[in-house]
Parts: structure tokens; C-alpha cells; sequence
């Protein structure tokens, strides 16, 4: 009996071991694979590539497209400058460009016309306000806040009065107004400019209108209207000059 | 072979001398009298119990061998199907990125030939716009230098009626009168060479 105990214990023991170790080496053992998805390939949003803005028309980009020639008759000569549209009847140039115009023509990126109606000019400023015939398609927007110091800022005008052309320049500094002794500062761009970008649109880089080009030293030096000068111009219609020209008989 | 400390229990004459178990105490009331010569017998059956212990753990051994083998194969199949399927994964989704790739090149080369393309459409149409604002304002002067030379004309003839009449007029007056369309005139023709031959 005394064997048959001892056996049994010896037996039990095995039992409980080889349990343990079954359990044990249960933990260790490989377990079937995970079941595979149904699919590998990620939902992933198409994104743009950045090769093709969204505001580019017909390889014109918006500023391009809202900066206009300017074409002025006077009673002694013709000249040329830049202008933009504010709304889809008026744009702005620069006050020595449109004063004592007899007739004014806009011409557009793609060559369409527009007849000048008539013209106020700001008091203080280089700044000119055109109202013309028909519906300017291509509206600019003015920025919120004036530029910082070392922003890029493009310039799209008509130098010479030949094709549109774009330029693109670090904004220096505000400066005084040597040239016309106005009392608002201006701003100082290193940006290429001509006779006939008189009046075109300064913008920051997100193609907002900050200020209107109105003179250069005709190499990299270029000077703009300041932002807060041309919204006074404009929050003020009734500040304005009527811009008239009577030419005297020749003869 | 006796242990003095358990004088009363009989040691057997021919103990099995491996068992380990065999040399544990045992009870007192199992213990047989000590007349009784008969521990070759339990010796015996103890052996055979061990021996059949042996054989179960054995058996169990094997089946719990068996299992185990069993299981890892199948978890090894199930690894070798889902390592088929993910390689054909692999190889359906390397196809794919290829002919994307392909797909690609070839949109970013008509991309970069219809970039090309609109470049020239742009500097197509910015020079045609130029040239018709160019053509604008050369229409403009040639109109203005069309009317001065109207005005030049009639001024002229206003002279040729006012000298045949010329006993009206003083002579002073007249030549006053030819200075100034003559002057006027020039100008006129001075801008219609700056127009014409610009």
C-alpha cells in the first residue's frame, strides 16, 4: 500500500509538472498569423502639386490679370502707365499719370479696351481714382495689413508702355517722400521699374495689393503709394479733385 | 544496514538500493511484525507501478508531443499560406506602383509640354495685346496728326482766299498770318514723322 501511495504522488506530480510545463511552454509557442486586411493601400486625399495655382488663368496669374495699361492723352502729349481694378468700374493709377488727361484708355492683359469715363485725383497723394465704361472682369484685393520688412513684393505694370511684365523685390523700409514732399511715408521696394509701371500694383505674396508704384530710379530702386495712404484715398471720394483739361486753340 | 534510531523497524535484506523512496520513514501502523519475512513482494509490485507510471507519462509524453507537432505544423502552414498571399500582395501592389509610375511620367511630360505650351500661348497673347495697344495708340496719334493736317489744309486755304483778297489786308498781317500756319503746319508735319517713322 505504502507503493501504491508513493506511486500515485509520483504519478501526480509528473502529472503536475508536465501540466506546468505545458502551460508553460504554451505561452512561448508561435501563434497563428494575425488575419491579413482587406486591403494595403492606404485612403489617402489627392493633394495639389503646386505646379499650377489656382488663380492662374490662361498662364496669367490674378495680379497679372487685374494689373492694366494705361493710355493718357493730354493737350501737349501722350503718355502711358499701370493701373488696377478696386471694383468692376474703377481703378486706380497714379495722380501724375491720369492729371490732365482730355482722354483715357485701359487696355487689359489680353488686350480688351476700356474707355475712361472720368477721373478724380487724390489732394496729398500720387494716387488717381478712374471710373470707366463697361465692367472690369478682374478685380484686385486690397491686403489687411501693410508689409513687413524683407517681404518679397511683385510689381505688375506696362514699363515703357510696351508688354505687361512682372517684377519681384524685397520691401526695404518706409521712407519720406522726397519726390512729391507728400506727407505719408512710402514704401522703399529693390525691384525694377520704368516709366509706364507709374501706377501699377504692388502685392504681397499672396497676390494682395499693397500699395501702387509711383516712381524709381529707372534700375533696382522702385517706390510705392503706402497701403494706409491709398485706403484714406479711397474711404474719402469726396476728398478728391475732379481732374479736368481744357486744351487752349493751337495755331 | 540498521539505523539505530529506528530500532523497531525491520530493514529488508536485499533493500532495492536506487529507489530513493524506499529510504523514507514509514508509518508505524503500516509497518509489518517483525516475524513476517515477506519484503521482497512489495519490492516487486512497486516496480511494477513505476513501470506502468512510466509507461502513462510516456504515452502522455507522446500525445503531448503528437499535439504539440501538430499544432506547430498548422500554425506553420497557416504562416506559409498568409507569406504566399502576401508576397502576391506585394508583387499585385510592386505591378501597380510601376504602372503609376509609368502613368506618371508620362502625365508629368505632357504637363511639362503643355506648361511649355502656355508659356508661348502666354507670350503670344501678352505680345499680341502689346501690339494692339501699340496699334492703338499709333491709331490715336495718326488720328490727331490727321486732324492737324485738316486744320493745316484749311488754314492754308483760309490764307490763299484772305491773299486774293489781298488789297483787304495789310501786308503785315498777311505774313503774320503765313508765319503762323506755317509754324503750325511744320509741327503737324513733325509729328507725322514721329508717327510714321517713330
Amino acid at each position: 500500500m505504502a507503493s501504491r501511495a508513493a506511486v500515485t504522488r509520483g504519478v501526480s506530480a509528473a502529472f503536475v509538472g508536465m501540466a506546468a510545463l505545458v502551460l508553460a511552454g504554451c505561452s512561448s509557442l508561435p501563434q497563428s498569423p494575425e488575419p491579413l486586411p482587406s486591403s494595403f493601400i492606404p485612403d489617402i486625399e489627392a493633394s495639389s502639386t503646386g505646379n499650377t495655382p489656382d488663380d492662374v488663368v490662361a498662364g496669367f496669374t490674378a495680379l497679372e490679370r487685374e494689373a492694366l495699361r494705361v493710355r493718357v492723352r493730354t493737350c501737349e502729349a501722350y503718355g502711358t502707365g499701370s493701373a488696377f481694378a478696386i471694383d468692376d468700374t474703377h481703378a486706380v493709377t497714379n495722380r501724375h499719370v491720369a492729371e490732365g488727361a482730355t482722354d483715357m484708355t485701359l487696355t487689359g492683359y489680353d488686350g480688351t479696351r476700356y474707355a475712361v469715363k472720368s477721373s478724380v485725383l487724390s489732394p496729398d497723394s500720387d494716387l488717381a481714382l478712374l471710373t470707366i465704361e463697361g465692367t472690369l472682369p478682374n478685380i484686385a484685393r486690397l491686403a489687411d495689413a501693410e508689409p513687413a520688412t524683407g517681404d518679397i513684393l511683385t510689381i505688375a505694370g506696362y514699363p515703357l508702355g510696351e508688354a505687361l511684365a512682372v517684377r519681384e523685390g524685397p520691401y526695404v523700409a518706409s521712407v519720406p517722400d522726397d519726390l512729391d514732399d507728400a506727407p505719408d511715408l512710402v514704401y522703399q521696394i529693390d525691384a525694377e521699374s520704368h516709366p509706364g509701371n507709374s501706377g501699377s500694383p504692388v502685392a504681397n505674396e499672396a497676390g494682395e495689393v499693397v500699395g501702387v508704384l509711383y516712381a524709381s530710379d529707372d534700375v533696382h530702386t522702385s517706390f510705392a503709394v503706402s497701403l494706409p495712404t491709398l485706403e484714406r484715398f479711397l474711404d474719402n471720394p469726396d476728398d478728391a479733385e475732379r481732374n479736368r483739361a481744357t486744351c487752349e486753340a493751337q495755331g | 544496514m540498521t539505523d539505530d534510531t529506528v530500532p523497531s523497524t525491520p530493514v529488508p535484506a536485499n533493500p532495492v538500493p536506487t529507489n530513493p523512496v524506499l529510504t523514507n520513514p514509514v508509518p508505524s501502523n503500516l509497518v509489518p511484525d517483525a516475524g513476517v519475512a515477506s519484503a521482497p513482494k512489495p519490492a516487486r509490485a512497486s516496480g511494477k507501478r513505476w513501470l506502468v507510471a512510466a509507461l502513462v507519462v510516456a504515452c502522455l509524453a507522446v500525445v503531448g508531443l503528437t499535439v504539440l507537432t501538430s499544432y506547430l505544423w498548422t500554425v506553420h502552414e497557416q504562416y506559409v499560406a498568409q507569406n504566399q498571399e502576401l508576397r502576391d500582395a506585394a508583387t499585385d501592389l510592386g505591378t501597380d506602383v510601376a504602372a503609376t509610375r509609368a502613368a506618371l511620367e508620362e502625365l508629368q511630360a505632357d504637363l511639362d509640354e503643355t506648361t511649355a505650351q502656355l508659356d508661348v500661348a502666354k507670350d503670344t497673347i501678352n505680345g499680341l495685346a502689346n501690339s494692339e495697344a501699340q496699334a492703338g495708340d499709333d491709331r490715336l496719334a495718326l488720328i490727331d496728326v490727321a486732324d492737324g493736317l485738316q486744320e493745316c489744309a484749311e488754314a492754308r486755304q483760309n490764307l490763299i482766299d484772305h491773299l486774293n483778297e489781298a488789297s483787304r489786308w495789310t501786308p503785315e498781317s498777311l505774313a503774320a498770318s503765313e508765319r503762323s500756319i506755317t509754324k503750325y503746319c511744320d509741327r503737324v508735319e513733325d509729328a507725322y514723322d514721329e508717327v510714321v517713322n517713330g
